[in-house]
């Protein structure tokens, strides 16, 4: 039986990240958010430390933007510190969001801290009781993007029982577009190392179990699309076996949820129902960010909808919810689709609708866009909408002519 | 579609009325004012289309009893159905009743009016006379309004959203508005914006700031170590002042040793190591003194000794002398000896001589001398004599035995031809004997044939039996297969006996025939013979008388030949007695030579001659020792008279006194030869004396040569050539090196105190003065204030910066600064998305709007032309609108334009009606709907009146047409009742 080994696999902690999606927020919340990202980095010593592992690999993107505050930089430096302290190793890789920062390197980091500072993949050893036990191998980003499979450069160069590579890029897609060091999953298991740990994909999922290859994904959502617990992964290793636990470190939740709201005819029982809702998600989830579909529901909830009679509701609701500890912050609601009219059918008519709808097939958003997109102060700030947003504000527009064109009752 | 049928189960002032609209296609509905035309036709539309709960509430029967009843439609694609619809069941929703059975709802009834609603219906389906009063109004953009209305929304909807889109849009963004949202959220960003870019580059500055504080850090160090210098150097002037006695010092010795040439080169330590190797020299040098005076002594005793010593030579010759001298005593001995022994020999050899007797004498005999070969030519003559005699002997003998064996022979011979018979009776003998032994070999032939005639004759009969035993037991078997066959009827059985009896009479005939051929060879030749012979008796005498002769001819023959052979012997006799004869001559002739050769062989006998030779031999021996011995007694007489010369030489050079005696000369050169043998010995001694003298020279010299070398050395390390320049020198080098030492000591005294360029000063001779040294004091002094001074402000400046850098580090203004920055970013991007939601919805209307009229109101301008001119009779040709906003225009036959105000009432219902009809059929092509018309035609004169009812007759071939008037002329009007219902309420 080989010595044990125990480490936590954490990736794309995005230090002082922005959330996006989010407005409006009572201080109280916008203050919890801005340090959510540090608080969960918190948490990830707090595990180290009590797990007692022997160290920490960081694939990549540990800040959020090339250019940091200098309060992050900090930060971070004192969480290396209390790791040091604790005689916790750090193995640290850059990524695509903080390639390699310059600033970053003049501070004096612990002697713990052991940055992969190539753009080839370099080593380390790890030693434990005076024994060579594990060696980790990794690259940084030096540029925004990494076009080249990276895998051909990771070759075993010792002895050691165990191998742990770091990686921070995706599966090789049959785009054009691989710029994050692809890879497959079958060119890393042909290595032969013991461990695989992943960054760049802030979901948190395994490609293979044996061995294992790994996204650890963030440790704090940041917006909609990052729902659920976030964290790392605590990884033992015994030569035989290799177990991993899931530790969530997130502070703050993304959460999306449907609400069947079939029953609701009145703005009354929709507030109910919500409420309802929101108590049970506050037991379970602690804080929440939430987004609400509402599906099935009644015509006339549509009515609500596009009225802002819901955005009322939901204002209410926030307020409650914002001054209990375990907050929840409804950031929206949608409405997840319409049933009692079938928008395909209105699409084949002869009629103005149908036309109209029609008319929408194949639209690129563009010039309809420019006034905005291209106003001199907007463009700016706004940023590209993606192929997503489009799709959404395609539908969104379809429905709300929809609505507007059939509603019945008098203006 | 057709209404065929409606039931009324109350609605407004209806209630249980049953109406049938089936018999034709224009359906005329007949009352008085108030009589609920217009309820009648509310309640087929909330049939078709249901109502909302406000608006039915209107028509809650006044007598009571439930709102609602039922439609019978019927469809071209769908047949026959009935639409159900109650008030307070199933919030009005329809139930159709299908002709087929089924029962379907509200959205199936949708489907089928392809989703037309209430209001778009009345756009499109229905006018009444209200409405021909909007005809004024209208323009382009209403008919293109009531066109959208096709389908399922209405033209208000249309207008209504893209106003609202509008509304939204604008209080959204305007591209150069303050007070839209997006206009106001920019003008926010923009400001912390600013902001933030101030941050970001305070946050440059952090670097910045960070190498400020290295750079200070390392000014502050610097300055400190200057100020350590400093302060040393001040420590160090005043040590100077203390000093400076010593500098004087330093200074005068300095000065001192300047008048020495810079570098005297000279050994290191040179006089004391030049000291030493001479003392090391001195026991060495007396002790070669000494040698050498001893060496000196002995030379000239070696001179002394050398000059009495005589020539080598002279020596040599005077000792030969003595040795010689020696042996002339035995030479003079030997001499007297060999004369005796001469003298003895002569005597012995002249006895010898006489005793031989042939005359010869000492004299004679001298140089006489044999070849090597007499003696044996002497032997070989005395040999062959006796051999030559032998043999005559021998030969004699012989010849005499000879002639008796021949004697012997001839008698025998004689005899044994006596005894022999004569030829004839000889042969007759033989005859007799051949004949008999004939006749006995005939015998014996005779015999044997008899012996084998037997064995044939048993021989054939065993054959004959043997035949006849196989020809029985073929005829056996050939019985039997004949009887087989003839049981069976087989004809190869008979066959097989037939072949049988064959063979059988075959073999019998072969062997029979054999026999016979044989026989004669055996049969013949059986008679005796019949010779006459003689007795036997007479033919063993015979016999016995032929042998007889033979032997004695056997005889005869063998005499003869001995005969033969003895002549032969006698003739080989002779020859040899003839040889020997001749050889006799030759011996003669060698005997003759040999005495010519030595005379004395004349009085002496061959035979004697080998003796003799023995005898001269001995005497010749004799004589030959006598002539040796007189040689050896001549040189010795010879070698004494030499010496004696020789003596008497000698003796002269060394003395000139006259001396006889040659012993005493002897004896006086002997002393000089003795003389000289001890000189030389003497001669030796000193030699050997003064060789180990000059060894012991030698090696003292040897032992002085490395001092000698160190000598020079160090002269030449020096540059000199004596010892006294050597000396000289030394001290000098002593003396600056003394001066050295001194001018070392002040220096390190001064070392510790001076700076370099002090040194410098110093060392190249300069004096550096005392006032020079206050000077240096207090400048030293100045400057260390200043240091200090400077000090103090860099270490606040860094205090500072430190503070900042601290500031920026605990600070999370940045951070936060950014966080606002991208919520408002976060705020402006989703406004920005909901502007794009709107932007986009009212783009698609407006397109929509545009494709809609520009596709249809050509087409409806066109039909509303078609149908007015055919109202009014061909007065108008064209109807038309100019633009968006204008009112609708006509053109009359005569090309003068009118717009639609400057029509009379009458030409513009007609005006609308053309166009409402034309719509229709726009739509008609889609939704064949019943076209409601209510009150319409109150302002047409009847002739174009006549031309609306053809229309609608023309109509009511596609559509069914319900006419709602109070005009009871309708019923007369139309001209032709078939295909028209008048219902009459």
């Amino acid at each position: 039986m080989q010595e044990k080994l125990s480490f936590i696999h954490c990736a794309d902690l995005h230090l002082d990240s922005p959330f996006t999606g989010l407005n409006h927020l009572p201080d109280r919340i916008f203050q919890e958010i801005k340090k959510s990202t540090f608080k969960a980095l918190d948490n990830l010593i707090d595990v180290a430390i009590k797990k007692k592992v022997d160290f920490i690999l960081m694939v990549g993107d540990v800040f959020d933007q090339t250019n940091q505050s200098v309060y992050a930089q900090m930060q971070f430096l004192k969480a290396c510190e209390t790791l040091h302290h604790a005689g916790i190793a750090v193995y640290l890789s850059f990524g695509n969001h903080d390639y390699l920062q310059r600033s970053l390197l003049q501070f004096k980091f612990p002697e713990n801290v052991h940055i992969f500072t190539d753009d080839t993949v370099g080593s380390f050893i790890f030693e434990k009781n005076q024994k060579q036990l594990a060696t980790i191998y990794g690259f940084s980003y030096l540029e925004r993007a990494v076009h080249k499979n990276k895998t051909e450069e990771y070759q075993k160069v010792s002895n050691t029982p165990y191998h742990i590579g770091m990686l921070h890029g995706s599966v090789k897609q049959q785009t054009d577009h691989d710029v994050y060091a692809p890879f497959q999953v079958s060119e890393l298991d042909n290595k032969g190392f013991d461990y695989w740990a992943l960054g760049h994909i802030h979901k948190r999922q395994q490609l293979k179990q044996a061995p294992p290859i790994v996204y650890s994904g963030n440790i704090q959502g940041r917006s909609k699309k990052e729902t659920g617990e976030k964290g790392c992964y605590y990884v033992e290793m015994d030569g035989n076996s290799v177990d991993l636990t899931f530790c969530p470190l997130q502070t703050i939740r993304f959460e999306t949820i449907t609400l069947d709201v079939n029953q609701c005819t009145t703005i009354q029982q929709l507030e109910k129902a919500l409420d309802e809702k929101i108590e049970q998600i506050h037991n379970t989830y602690g804080k929440t960010i939430l987004r609400i579909q509402l599906t099935n529901f009644q015509e006339v909830v549509e009515t609500w909808f596009y009225e802002e009679m819901i955005a009322d509701v939901i204002a209410f609701l926030n307020e409650k919810m914002t001054i209990k500890h375990d907050w929840i912050w409804i950031q929206a609601i949608e409405l997840s689709e319409q049933k009692y009219i079938d928008k395909e059918a209105l699409r084949q008519g002869d009629h103005f609708l149908g036309e109209m709808l029609r008319s929408f097939e194949n639209t690129e958003l563009k010039e309809e866009l420019e006034p905005l997109w291209k106003h001199r102060q907007a463009r700016k700030h706004l940023t590209k909408l993606t192929k997503e947003d489009e799709t959404e504000i395609i539908d969104q527009a379809e429905n709300l002519l929809i609505y507007q064109l059939l509603r019945k009752e008098e203006r | 579609m057709k209404i065929v049928h409606a039931d009324i189960y109350g609605f407004g002032k209806w209630s249980q009325t049953s109406l049938d609209f089936s018999k034709g296609s224009l359906i005329v509905i007949n009352g008085e004012n108030e009589s609920g035309k217009s309820t009648l036709r509310q309640f087929m539309l909330f049939m078709l289309f249901g109502m909302q709960p406000k608006k039915r509430a209107q028509f809650l029967p006044k007598k009571g009893g439930k709102l609602g009843g039922r439609l019978t439609i019927q469809t071209e694609d769908c047949g026959t159905f009935t639409i159900e619809r109650l008030h307070d069941r199933n919030k009005a929703l329809a139930t159709c009743y299908h002709e087929d059975g089924n029962q379907y709802d509200e959205s199936w009834l949708q489907q089928r009016l392809k989703g037309l609603d209430a209001q778009a219906f009345s756009a499109i389906f229905s006018f009444d006379s209200v409405t021909l009063q909007q005809l004024q109004q209208i323009k382009k953009a209403d008919i293109g309004e009531v066109l959208l209305g096709i389908g399922m929304t209405g033209t208000d909807q249309i207008y209504w959203t893209e106003k609202w889109l509008d509304q939204q849009l604008q209080q959204l963004f305007k591209p150069h508005g303050k007070k839209p949202t997006i206009n106001q959220l920019l003008e926010t960003i923009e400001e912390k914006t600013n902001e933030l870019v101030r941050m970001e580059q305070e946050v440059e500055s952090y670097q910045q700031k960070q190498q400020e504080k290295t750079i200070l850090q390392d000014t502050l160090s610097e300055l400190q170590e200057e100020y350590e210098v400093l302060r040393k150097e001040k420590l160090q002037t005043e040590q100077k002042l203390h000093l400076y006695p010593t500098i004087e010092a330093f200074h005068q010795t300095q000065q001192k040793l300047a008048s020495f040439s810079t570098e005297i080169e000279f050994p290191e330590q040179g006089l004391t190591r030049y000291q030493q190797i001479k003392e090391a020299m001195y026991p060495l040098k007396s002790e070669l003194t000494l040698i050498e005076s001893n060496l000196e002594k002995e030379n000239q005793q070696l001179i002394q000794v050398e000059e009495s010593l005589l020539n080598a030579e002279v020596v040599n010759s005077l000792e030969e002398l003595i040795t010689k001298a020696k042996k002339h005593q035995d030479i003079d001995n030997k001499l007297q000896f060999t004369k005796k022994s001469i003298e003895d020999l002569e005597k012995r050899l002249t006895q010898e001589l006489h005793l031989m007797q042939v005359g010869l004498t000492i004299d004679s005999f001298k140089g006489f001398s044999f070849s090597f070969a007499t003696e044996e030519i002497w032997q070989e003559i005395k040999e062959e004599q006796e051999q030559i005699t032998r043999e005559f002997a021998t030969i004699e003998n012989e010849q005499a035995t000879l002639k008796e064996q021949q004697n012997f022979l001839a008698k025998e011979k004689q005899t044994y031809e006596q005894n022999q018979l004569d030829q004839a009776t000889i042969n007759r003998f033989v005859e007799q004997v051949d004949h008999k032994k004939q006749v006995e070999a005939e015998h014996k032939l005779t015999a044997n044939r008899n012996k084998q005639k037997q064995s044939w004759q048993s021989m054939k009969q065993t054959k004959i039996r043997n035949a006849n035993r196989i020809g029985l037991i073929s005829f056996g078997l050939i019985l039997i297969s004949g009887i087989i066959g003839f049981l069976q009827s087989t004809f190869y059985w008979y066959g097989f006996s037939i072949i049988g009896l064959i063979f059988i009479l075959l073999q019998q005939v072969s062997l029979r025939q054999s026999i016979r051929s044989m026989e004669p060879l055996f049969v013949a030749k059986t008679d005796d013979s019949t010779i006459k012979s003689i007795d036997e008796r007479q033919f063993q005498e015979a016999e016995a008388i032929l042998q007889e002769q033979n032997q004695l001819q056997l005889q005869v023959d063998k005499t003869e030949n001995a005969l033969r052979d003895l002549q032969l012997e006698q003739v080989k006799l002779e020859e040899r007695k003839q040889f020997y004869k001749q050889k006799q001559q030759m011996l003669t002739i060698k005997i003759t030579e040999q005495i010519k050769q030595y005379p004395f062989l004349q009085d002496v006998l061959v035979s004697h001659w080998p003796k003799l030779y023995h005898h001269l031999e001995k005497a010749m021996e004799k004589a030959e020792k006598i002539y040796i011995l007189t040689k050896e007694a001549d040189q010795l007489a010879a070698d004494i008279r030499d010496f004696s010369l020789a003596l008497e030489e000698a003796y002269y050079q060394h003395f000139s006194q006259k001396e006889e005696d040659k012993s005493k000369m002897l004896q006086a050169i002997r002393e000089i030869a003795e003389g000289q043998k001890y000189k030389m010995e003497e001669q030796t001694q000193i030699r050997m004396r003064s060789d180990d003298l000059v060894t012991k020279k030698q090696a003292i010299q040897s032992k002085l040569q490395p001092y000698q070398a160190d000598i020079k050395q160090l002269w030449q390390k020096a540059k000199v050539n004596d010892e006294e320049q050597y000396i000289t020198k030394g001290n000098q080098k002593q003396e600056q090196q003394a001066l050295e030492k001194e001018l070392a000591v002040y220096q390190q005294q001064l070392v510790a105190f001076l700076s370099e360029q002090e040194w410098s000063r110093l060392s190249q001779g300069d004096l550096v003065t005392k006032v020079e040294q206050d000077e240096a004091l207090g400048m030293v002094t100045a400057k260390l204030k200043e240091i200090q001074a400077e000090i103090k402000e860099k270490q606040q400046q860094l205090a500072t910066i430190h503070l900042e850098l601290e500031q920026l580090e605990t600070s999370t203004l940045y951070v936060d600064a950014k966080h606002r920055y991208y919520t408002l970013q976060s705020e402006l991007q989703q406004h920005a998305k909901q502007w794009a939601v709107y932007q986009l919805a009212i783009e698609k209307l407006q397109d929509t709007k545009e494709v809609f009229q520009h596709y249809y109101l050509p087409k409806v301008l066109e039909r509303t032309t078609f149908h007015f001119n055919y109202i009014t009779n061909n007065k108008y040709v064209n109807v038309y609108v100019t633009n968006q906003d204008a009112i609708l225009q006509v053109e009359d036959f005569e090309g003068v334009h009118f717009n639609v105000a400057e029509l009379s009432q009458g030409a513009r219902d007609q005006l609308y009606i053309s166009l409402r009809i034309a719509l229709s059929e726009m739509f008609q092509k889609q939704m064949r709907m019943p076209f409601f018309i209510d009150d319409a035609f109150v302002h047409f004169d009847p002739n174009r009146l006549e031309k609306i009812i053809k229309i609608f007759q023309k109509m009511t071939e596609n559509q069914q047409i319900i006419l709602f008037t109070n005009d009871t002329t309708w019923g007369k009007m139309t001209p032709d009742k078939k295909n028209t219902q008048i219902v009459q309420i």
